[in-house]
């Protein structure tokens, strides 16, 4: 049922397709109907809403993106039926910059004060997230870089997420349901820290094993998908 | 030939953008490059109050945009500075009254005669904020020592390069109303603090000085009343966008010398 596929609305902030159970045959849907009528669709954003229980993968990506490219329609966000955002891509200029690896979503680039990306499942920012932009990730989170604004993993409520960084100096972080803000004395950190539920909160402590494994081991875990544990 | 805009911007009001217009286009002038300021602050237009220039406007941005006049028309010429002109804002129009295209187009036809367009931004993030960085190359973003300040910096430095096309290597700070006595006594944030977080060039460091307020009570830049630390910081800023390597130095504004020169009226 080709047609059922996918629906294409129009919105106030772009066009919204919404991608049902097939989604191989939606994507090649959406490149006819793109190609079929270029001068409706170029220069548009869009708004692609997934199935609640599709598995976004790389590969899948690339070719949305390529897909949308080709018709000049810009990936805007990407988001599950449920509406949980996977992806804002205003704050992601180039889709080279963002992936998806064994469920884990990376970004390459500064976080910046009103920047704010959500991730269903691990996220891995590698840059700086500074005081007012936000990361949440259903899974853990991990920050090549200074965490100073607001993480909060675990965001469906798994307790047993996990918050990393290189500086971890967050204005606010968040693990389930447990929040816990910046010290007022705003101590420095003195090497790379993780943040976990203890049993009376969120305890911070040093990321030990990482101060010994040089840069390019983690990019190597990440990247080429190896086994990762975050 | 093609000149350069650059827009001067901020994430919080009130920072110096009309200050620093005003007085690097002058410099810039002074250098002997041809400079329109553009006010891109409509419905708050003071960019001719602060050049003085106000009681000869004539036709503003929004008759150019409108086609009333051409934009040479509008133009008012700086008798004090050859070389140095301002297309003022319109002060009783909405901002709407501009499309994004419009001042795009506007700015590409000014770049083809002059050597520098500079664009006041209004503050905010609104239309005329994205009016105003629209038609730019490079983008001067003013920010003061304080927290909140670096903070809307930071946002406007990720809308610029999300929305304005610039890239972040053409995206420079000046840090303005800077007093090296609180620096030291680290009541204020240093430049480099400021740095850290925003991570783009620094183009200028300003000290906080009553000067800047009386020189715009009178209406005329600094550059040209003055050769006090103001004027040099706004000097060495012009030099910089003129690609020279101007070294930055630290020294305190209020030193014991020139609080005597001060005194005796040998410094402003
Ligand atoms: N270095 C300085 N030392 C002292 N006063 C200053 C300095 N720079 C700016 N000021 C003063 O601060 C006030 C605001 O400056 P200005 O109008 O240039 O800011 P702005 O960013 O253009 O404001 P707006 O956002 O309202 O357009 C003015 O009164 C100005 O004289
Ligand atoms: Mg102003």
């Amino acid at each position: 049922m080709p047609a059922n596929s996918l629906r294409i609305k129009g919105s106030k902030n772009g066009i919204v397709i919404e991608f049902e159970e097939d989604i191989g045959q939606a994507v090649t849907l959406l490149e006819d109907k793109l190609k079929n009528s270029p001068a409706f669709f170029s220069g548009s954003e869009a708004i692609i809403v997934l199935p609640e229980t599709f598995i976004v993968e790389e590969q899948f990506l690339a070719r949305l993106t390529q897909v949308l490219a080709n018709s000049q329609v810009k990936l805007r966000e990407l988001r599950r039926v449920n509406s949980t955002t996977i992806i804002e891509t205003e704050i992601i200029k180039t889709p080279e910059k963002i992936g998806v690896e064994q469920g884990i979503f990376w970004v390459e680039k500064r976080l910046r004060s009103g920047d704010r990306i959500t991730a269903d499942g691990d996220l891995v920012i590698v840059g700086d997230v500074n005081p007012g932009a936000e990361v949440v990730a259903t899974g853990n989170i991990l920050v090549w870089g200074n965490l100073l604004g607001v993480a909060h993993a675990g965001s469906d409520g798994n307790e047993k997420s996990r918050i990393r960084a290189l500086r971890l100096q967050a204005t606010q972080l968040r693990i389930g349901s447990h929040i816990s803000r910046a010290p007022d004395d705003l101590s420095t950190p003195q090497g790379p820290e993780v943040a976990r539920v203890g049993p009376n909160g969120i305890v911070i402590e040093a990321w030990e094993k990482l101060v010994t494994e040089p840069l390019p081991f983690w990019r190597r875990l990440f990247i080429h998908g190896r086994e990762v544990k975050l | 030939m093609s000149g350069k805009a650059i827009v001067i911007t901020s994430g919080k009001g009130g920072v110096g953008k009309t200050t620093t217009t005003a007085n690097l286009g002058a410099a810039l002038a002074l250098a002997g490059n041809t400079v329109v300021l553009l006010d891109a602050d409509i419905g708050l237009r003071n960019l001719d109050v602060v050049m003085g220039l106000e009681n000869r406007i004539v036709y503003d941005l929004v008759n150019v945009v409108e086609g009333v006049c051409t934009y040479n028309k509008a133009l008012i010429k700086d008798k004090r500075i050859d070389g140095l002109y301002l297309l003022p804002a319109a002060q009783i129009k909405d901002k709407d009254a501009i499309k994004p295209e419009q001042m795009k187009a506007l700015v590409e036809n000014i770049k083809e005669e002059f050597d520098f367009v500079l664009i006041d931004c209004p503050a905010g993030i609104e239309q005329g904020f994205l009016n105003a960085i629209i038609g730019a190359d490079e983008a001067i973003i003013i920010v003061t020592p304080e927290v909140s300040s670096v903070r809307d910096a930071d946002r406007v430095v990720g809308l610029l390069d999300k929305k304005g096309n610039i890239p972040l290597e053409n995206m420079h700070m000046v840090v303005n109303r800077i007093r090296m006595d609180m620096v030291r006594k680290k009541e204020m944030l240093d430049v480099s603090d400021i740095e850290d977080l925003l991570r783009i060039n620094v183009l200028g460091v300003i000290p906080d000085d009553e000067s800047v307020i009386v020189s715009t009570n009178k209406g005329e830049p600094i550059v040209l009343s003055s050769k006090n630390s103001v004027a040099q910081a706004f000097h060495d800023m012009a030099g910089r966008v003129l690609g020279e390597d101007i070294p930055f130095d630290e020294k305190p504004d209020r030193s014991f010398v020139s609080a005597v020169m001060r005194f005796f009226g040998l410094a402003q």
